[in-house]
């Protein structure tokens, strides 16, 4: 396994070189690691509680503790809050997800948040320890899903939270305090506005398309946000807002083998403006690369929403998406993580087989030139059956220039990350510790192991 | 219509759950008997139902469980498609018309009574039929063949020569088949008297506010097994399909002199969990004839099919439904004259599009209001989406003297359940306590609902996209719209509005707009929206006359929680895995 490696091929100039592991040691199998969208907080849940560490000392800020009476498996950040406002939601085994406030030196005033962070990246780390239960308060149960809830995700806009579970539905939960001018002390009030229950199995993984330009390709047709999930019935599956409130599965994508594990959107805005692609993998040890097709005459039609077309001539809440790659296959077991850099384009991956790879596409800066790296061509095209077969698309991408550029090469791999551990989770992350000089920008990789361990990694980029 | 609606017959009402957890207390833990693949073993999935990841199609026992036994369980929401449809099916029908030559009513000089009860399996055949049974019929024919029409096609297929009498082994056929919209308007005089306090007064134990709907039985079972503290809110009228089950058990029983369990009733839904209505202990004689307490007596219901199980049925007897003709059928009398005027109305009462297409109990709970307070306005504000919707009712001052909503669909239920939920203690110490998804009372804002009533229906879109209708992608509405892939949301939506259309549907379609609103409300004459109350209570007041039966036994229901006793006790082998599981950090 993981043979394919282009390890000691000293041409490649790509290298992940370890940076430093977390403090402390969890003692715990760790579950993921998220890094704020904007703060130098990274969350990682481990057994029935989250730790909160600190990016600019690679050490635990603080913890959510005692909120969950079995595993949490899931933590989401959500964005668009007030300044100094922190609100984590985890989602847990206990079938419930929970919102959570951070209470922390409230007095210190919005502003002193991040400097407070930014004082301890110093390394003094006064105080440490000190009211640390109190630091986040448990404000709002979510509860709803019958069991286990797998993963929890919030819109670009945080406006909508999205969960999901073993009992095989999707749940999209609205913050609408806003509207009546939320307190920041509570956890915000939350609306169910949907239950997507089409999956034939446990649902492992939620992802929202994030505000990049190429979002608002089809926004005549929908509203603006768009859901991926990913289940066990080996299926990922679109849901878009119908303009009427109405939630909607619009495609789903068949291909994988085995479990889909997850899904991971394309981050980085596409030069020519077009739609994000997605990233779905899976327990059959690929990763595939899907991209929406969106034709002409639609193009038009969306330009000029509501144009007096009547409804039922209106393009059907359908959207066509084709695998347009397979990834090399690195991968000897289950593919439970990739993250796709919003700067360099690169593609990590990682997995039961405790390997991390790196991935870039054909035709991008950092493709390099070395030829004898393993090629892939795009597999024949494989149209995502949206509900019913209707225009299968076949041959279709193949005229189409932009799919032909779909090849991808691995540009490096290492093994047994976590010595002999399963690692759980890989995320880029922005570098905010004293030993870049580019604090905020260049990027690094975080794991996430059974070991219990979170770690980091310089990438070196040829 | 909604995003809980796929492509899955029955998912559209309230979604049952992951699996039914009775087989799998017998079972011992699945071993997978195949090596499964090294990957296989890194995926400890915690799985109870033998779903698609237990690797193991294996060869389980197949599993008995009877409709109570659902509903005594809290394992799932509802029970499983497989149960209710084995239990109470066309082919039951089939089989207990073919059980006994039926019972033979004959006139006597004094009344009625019945020919053939020598043989005890001989019974008197009854069928009640909802409105949107026939609105899904009628959509299926299309070629503007009305509501109305598709009833007497489905008459003809159960009371009629050519129908379900030209087969079978005693050619039996059903003596009389009622719809249960009269029922509907004795439920909905009864249910405006138990939120507004009327003559009926509501019985004895008023619900408390605000007051739920509770002819939706999806929505009754998930509040009983998942959100008991609801149940002091529903309303303790009957469905009008337990009311028209009881009228016709009790009624019959007594003016024929025969035995409850000699009538065999068959209620025709567009909904599966009104077979597990049929089989709640509240609705059988033990209530009305026996101690008073539910019980497993004779049911009101004996069996329910569904709009789909129409089709299968003359199917199964290589009948065309669609070639029933549409002409009258006459029935024969039924032996109570003042009964035969109600449940045969010279003029059936329109159906007002206002009130919807799950019956209209908040629609004339609203015309009520109104009527009590003249020159008020009924106010209408549409919620985050089509299956809310907030009423209010507002005088000529502009008082609002009136607030009620309609919550469709499971989602919606969740926002409303939630709001009635009573905070809890918070689970970290010395918190204060906190919301189940809202701001903790404490933050000073209106606690609760201010609202007196709530229609509460599990289907989106209400009754008519129940989850026993005829779906779009049904292979007789496939073939007949010529779909030549699979429909998707969009055709869902528009064959969802077509049944809805069907609904509305008038004998005479130039009679007036369907669209203006009818003004039928008529204070004086105790006439609103149609329905004369005073004519309804006499009605009522006669058949506890006549069955020498307290109208409430006959008219209100009673709801518990359902504790599951599965889990309790000694714990399974499934269930220390589970637990085993937790403790190691599970799976995924």
């Amino acid at each position: 396994m993981a043979s394919s490696s282009p390890e000691g091929d000293s041409s490649s100039a790509t290298k992940i070189t370890p940076l430093a592991t977390f403090e402390p040691d969890l003692y715990q199998r760790a579950w993921q690691s998220i890094p704020h969208p904007s703060l130098p907080l990274l969350a990682t849940p481990h057994g029935t509680s989250v730790t909160i560490f600190s990016l600019a000392t690679l050490s635990k800020h603080s913890a959510l503790v005692n909120g969950h009476t079995r595993s949490v498996r899931s933590v989401a950040w959500q964005p668009g809050l007030g300044a100094g406002q922190l609100r984590v939601v985890s989602g847990s085994f206990d079938s419930t997800a929970a919102v959570w406030n951070f209470r922390g030196d409230r007095r210190q005033g919005d502003t002193e948040l991040e400097r407070e962070v930014k004082v301890e990246a110093d390394g003094e780390g006064e105080g440490e320890g000190e009211e640390e239960e109190d630091e986040w308060e448990l404000t709002v149960v979510l509860e709803g899903h019958e069991n286990e809830v797998k993963s929890v995700a919030f819109s670009p806009s945080g406006q909508f939270l999205a969960t999901c579970s073993r009992d095989k539905s999707v749940w999209v939960w609205e913050d609408v305090s806003g509207e009546q001018g939320g307190d920041e002390d509570d956890g915000g009030e939350w609306d169910t506005v949907a239950v997507l229950s089409e999956h034939d199995g446990d649902v492992k993984a939620v992802a929202w398309c994030p505000d990049v330009p190429g979002r608002e390709r089809r926004k005549g047709v929908f509203g603006v946000d768009v859901l991926a999930s990913a289940s066990y019935d080996n299926t990922v599956r679109i849901w878009r807002e119908d303009g009427d409130g109405e939630w909607v599965c619009v495609a789903v994508l068949e291909g994988h083998e085995a479990t889909a594990w997850g899904v991971q959107w394309e981050t980085r805005p596409r030069e020519d403006g077009k739609f994000p692609r997605l990233l779905t993998y899976s327990a059959d040890g690929s990763v595939r690369v899907w991209e929406l097709k969106v034709d002409e005459e639609e193009e038009v039609e969306a330009r000029q929403p509501w144009s007096g077309i009547p409804n039922t001539m209106r393009r059907s809440l359908r959207e066509d998406w084709v695998c347009t790659a397979v990834l090399p296959k690195v991968h000897g077991r289950d593919v439970y993580s990739v993250a796709w850099s919003a700067e360099s384009g690169i593609l990590a991956s990682t997995g039961s087989d405790g390997v991390i790879a790196l991935y870039a596409e054909d035709g991008d800066q950092h493709s390099a030139q070395d030829e004898d790296v393993e090629m892939v061509s795009p597999p024949a095209a494989e149209p995502a059956k949206p509900e019913s077969d209707q225009q299968p698309t076949t041959t279709a991408t193949d005229t189409n220039g932009t799919t032909q550029k779909g090849g991808w090469r691995v540009l490096t791999t290492i093994e047994n990350a976590h010595g002999p551990y399963e690692i759980n989770h890989i995320t880029w992350c922005k570098r905010f510790d004293a030993g870049t000089d580019r604090k905020g920008i260049e990027e690094m990789l975080v794991t996430t192991g059974d070991d219990g361990l979170v770690k980091a990694w310089a990438v070196t980029l040829d | 219509m909604s995003a809980i609606l796929s492509v899955d017959d029955l998912n559209d009402f309230i979604s049952p759950g992951v699996a039914c957890i009775k087989p799998i207390e017998t079972l011992p833990v699945p071993v997978p008997s195949d090596v499964p693949p090294p990957n296989a073993l890194d995926e400890h999935e915690v799985i109870l139902d033998g779903g698609p990841s237990s690797s193991s199609p294996s060869s389980q026992p197949a599993a008995q469980i009877s409709l109570t036994d659902c509903l005594a369980c809290s394992g799932c929401v509802t029970s499983a498609e497989a149960v209710l449809v084995s239990l109470q099916s066309h082919n039951e029908v089939l089989s207990v018309l073919d059980a006994a030559p039926s019972l033979h009513l004959v006139k006597t000089t004094n009344g009625y009574t019945v020919d053939g009860l020598q043989d005890k399996n001989a019974k008197l055949f009854v069928a009640s039929i909802s409105p949107q049974t026939r609105a899904s019929l009628a959509a299926t024919c299309g070629g503007g063949i009305t509501e109305r029409q598709a009833g007497r096609m489905i008459e003809h297929l159960f009371v009629g020569p050519n129908g379900l009498r030209t087969g079978g082994q005693y050619a039996n056929g059903f003596t009389w088949m009622v719809d249960t919209n009269t029922a509907r308007e004795a439920c909905l005089v009864l249910g405006a008297d138990e939120v507004l306090g009327g003559a009926g007064g509501g019985g004895d134990s008023k619900p408390a506010t605000p007051v739920l709907t509770s002819s939706c039985p999806g929505w009754v079972c998930y509040a009983e097994k998942t959100h008991p503290y609801v149940l002091p809110h529903l309303s303790r009228v009957k469905s009008p399909q337990a009311l028209m089950g009881t009228l016709l058990k009790t009624t019959l029983s007594k003016t024929l002199g025969i035995s409850p369990d000699r009538i065999w009733h068959l209620a025709i839904m567009p909904c599966f969990d009104k077979k597990l209505e049929a089989s709640r202990e509240e609705l059988t004689d033990s209530v009305w004839g026996g101690d008073g307490k539910p019980g497993r007596g004779v049911r009101d219901v004996d069996c329910v099919i569904t709009s789909k199980e129409i089709l299968m049925l003359a199917a199964s007897r290589g009948i065309n439904i669609f070639d029933m003709s549409t002409t009258p059928l006459s029935q024969p009398l039924f032996p109570d004259p003042s009964l035969q005027d109600f449940l045969f109305p010279p003029s059936e009462r329109r159906q007002s599009r206002a009130a919807g297409t799950s019956g209209g109990n908040l629609h004339y709970v609203l015309h009520d209001v109104r009527s009590r307070h003249p020159g008020s306005q009924i106010q209408t504000v549409r919620g985050r989406n089509a299956d809310v919707v907030e009423y209010a009712v507002t005088t000529a001052s502009g008082e609002t003297v009136f607030k009620a909503a309609r919550y469709y669909g499971f989602r919606n239920i969740q926002n409303l359940v939630r709001k009635l939920k009573p905070a809890k203690a918070s689970r970290m110490p010395g918190s204060k306590p906190f919301g189940s998804a809202r701001r903790p009372a404490a933050a000073g804002k209106p606690a609760g609902l201010e609202y007196a009533y709530v229609e509460v229906m599990a289907c989106p879109g209400g009754c008519t996209n129940g989850g026993g209708q005829i779906k779009v992608d049904d292979q007789v509405i496939v073939d007949r719209k010529g779909f030549t892939t699979k429909p998707g949301p969009q055709e869902q939506k528009e064959w969802l509005a077509e049944v809805d259309e069907a609904y509305f549907s008038a004998d005479e379609p130039d009679l007036a707009s369907a669209d203006q609103p009818m003004d039928t409300d008529d204070a004086t004459a105790g006439v609103i929206d149609g329905i004369s109350a005073s004519k309804v209570r006499d009605i009522l007041a006669h058949w506890s006359r006549i069955t020498g039966i307290s109208l409430q036994k006959l008219v209100y229901t009673s709801y518990r929680e359902v504790i599951s006793d599965v889990g309790k006790g000694q714990a399974t082998d499934t269930e220390r895995v589970v637990q085993l599981a937790g403790k190691i950090g599970g799976g995924w």
